[in-house]
């Protein structure tokens, strides 16, 4: 009974899933009357008193579980690391009027999204390379492949692709990838003392850890590709982005469109345009008022995107 | 919600004191984020918010999103932060814990295939206000009001 109570404590602890259901009928425990409960740890059922529960669920209290809790700092730093390997595989495409260009598209986008404010803020970059494709790293690092803005007709375009990135960040879907088993390690490590010092041990092991967690972002951006419906809820967030940012409405559509043709890169890691588009298709959004078609914008995209 | 608890949420809220969570925030006139800066927040900063509309508070002298603070609850569709454990995260890693320079510091150091360079340059890369202003401007996404 104790051994159970132990496991279940530590289990809870490191913030594994353990569900709890109420038995019929009370037990006189410590001399009080304290409801039984059933508790299925690893798919075994373990009998508990209240008390019993509430003290494993405080301790889970203090400490923090899953990756809506690693912090914006953390965040920020694990964005860096995955941004430094694609910077390593795809190297950076060195045109600062470009670079700058893309910079402010996106903050016009990421200004209106539902993380304007972000770690160390929101970073654009172009990637040297053939490859049709583009990443969201954690934090708010969106890169963008050469090979992908060519095949893009106008700046809307353009805001609807770093809309859609924008979206990936702000919906964590990159610190989604993290395997649990990653963070409830990282977790235990750190603890909850904000004043706890760690041994150098405990450093190594924190770094393999946040090797690791960086390693599963990085193979979800590059090789498997998110989950078809973390796309279509970055399609629809980015839409929603783009619009709200006074771009025309169409432009993410158009984009996917001019897709379609493309192989390899993003279509290894992304859905069919097809069903991109009949997605989007299911949550259309009105222009914004404030939207209008601009010369000066057709003008300024070409001029920046001809050295390409 | 009735009007007695909405005055009684109305006032929990109030003066409830948040933190600052992203490296830099700015306090702005209205709730855009091309609105004029009336202050500059950094990480770790105390603030007080008041009541909360389109996803900013109000805060003395003007507004501040909440996706600069930890327990902001950000809007349907968004990320969660919501409770004591997000702003808990913060405060353990706002202590030097967690993720942090060391740990990129040690791993840089055991890989050969990352360019911590290239994103440093990257990270540097900002467009002032006032040149975002003029962007929106030129090219006609600037709303009408602050036109």
């Amino acid at each position: 009974m104790k051994r159970a109570a132990a496991a279940l404590a530590m289990l809870l602890t490191l913030g594994l899933g353990a569900r709890a259901q109420e038995e019929s009928g009370t037990k006189k425990l410590f001399g009080g009357m304290l409801k039984k409960v059933k508790v299925n740890v690893g798919g075994k059922d373990y009998g508990v008193n209240e008390r019993q529960l509430e003290g494993a669920t405080k301790t889970v209290k203090a400490f923090r579980k899953s990756a809506e809790e690693i912090s914006e700092s953390e965040e920020r730093f694990i964005g860096r690391a995955v941004a430094a390997q694609l910077l390593s595989r795809y190297k950076p495409y060195e045109d600062e009027a470009l670079n700058g260009y893309l910079q402010s598209v996106l903050q016009a986008v990421a200004g209106v999204s539902d993380r304007p404010e972000i770690g160390g803020g929101w970073h654009a970059q172009a990637l040297d390379s053939e490859e049709v494709n583009a990443f969201a790293a954690p934090g708010g690092f969106v890169l963008v492949t050469t090979g992908l803005l060519k095949t893009l007709k106008s700046e809307d375009e353009l805001a609807g692709v770093l809309a859609h990135e924008t979206a990936h960040v702000c919906l964590k879907h990159g610190l989604k990838t993290i395997k649990a088993s990653r963070l409830t390690k990282a977790f235990s490590i750190l603890g909850a003392e904000a004043a706890k010092e760690y041994s150098p041990s405990e450093i190594k092991q924190l770094t393999e850890v946040f090797g690791g967690a960086v390693d599963d972002v990085v193979n979800d951006l590059v090789v498997k590709g998110y989950s078809r419906d973390k796309e279509y809820e970055a399609d629809k967030a980015g839409a929603r982005y783009a619009r709200a940012a006074n771009y025309d409405p169409e432009g993410l559509s158009r984009s996917i469109e001019a897709l379609g043709d493309v192989k390899g890169g993003m279509l290894k890691t992304h859905p069919g345009s097809k069903q991109r588009l009949k997605e989007l298709a299911k949550e259309p959004g009105e222009a914004s008022e404030d939207y209008q078609d601009s010369p000066a914008r057709r003008k300024r995209f070409a001029a920046r995107l001809a050295g390409l | 919600m009735k009007p007695a608890l909405l005055l009684v949420a109305l006032a929990l809220a109030a003066g409830r004191a948040m933190t600052v969570v992203v490296e830099e925030a700015k306090v702005r006139k209205s709730k855009a984020f091309y609105a004029p800066a009336v202050a500059t927040l950094k990480q770790g900063e105390k603030v007080k918010v008041g009541e909360a509309e389109d996803g900013w508070y109000r805060v003395s002298g003007g507004w501040l999103h909440q996706s600069a603070l930890a327990g902001g609850k950000v809007k349907a569709g968004g990320s969660k932060w919501e409770g004591s454990d997000a702003a808990q995260a913060e405060e353990v890693t706002l202590a030097g814990k967690g993720f942090n320079e060391d740990v990129e510091k040690r791993y840089k150091g055991e890989r050969d295939d990352v360019d911590f360079e290239a994103v440093d340059r990257m990270e540097a890369r900002k467009v002032s206000e006032k040149e975002l202003l003029r962007f929106m401007k030129e090219g006609q996404t600037l709303p009408k009001e602050a036109r």
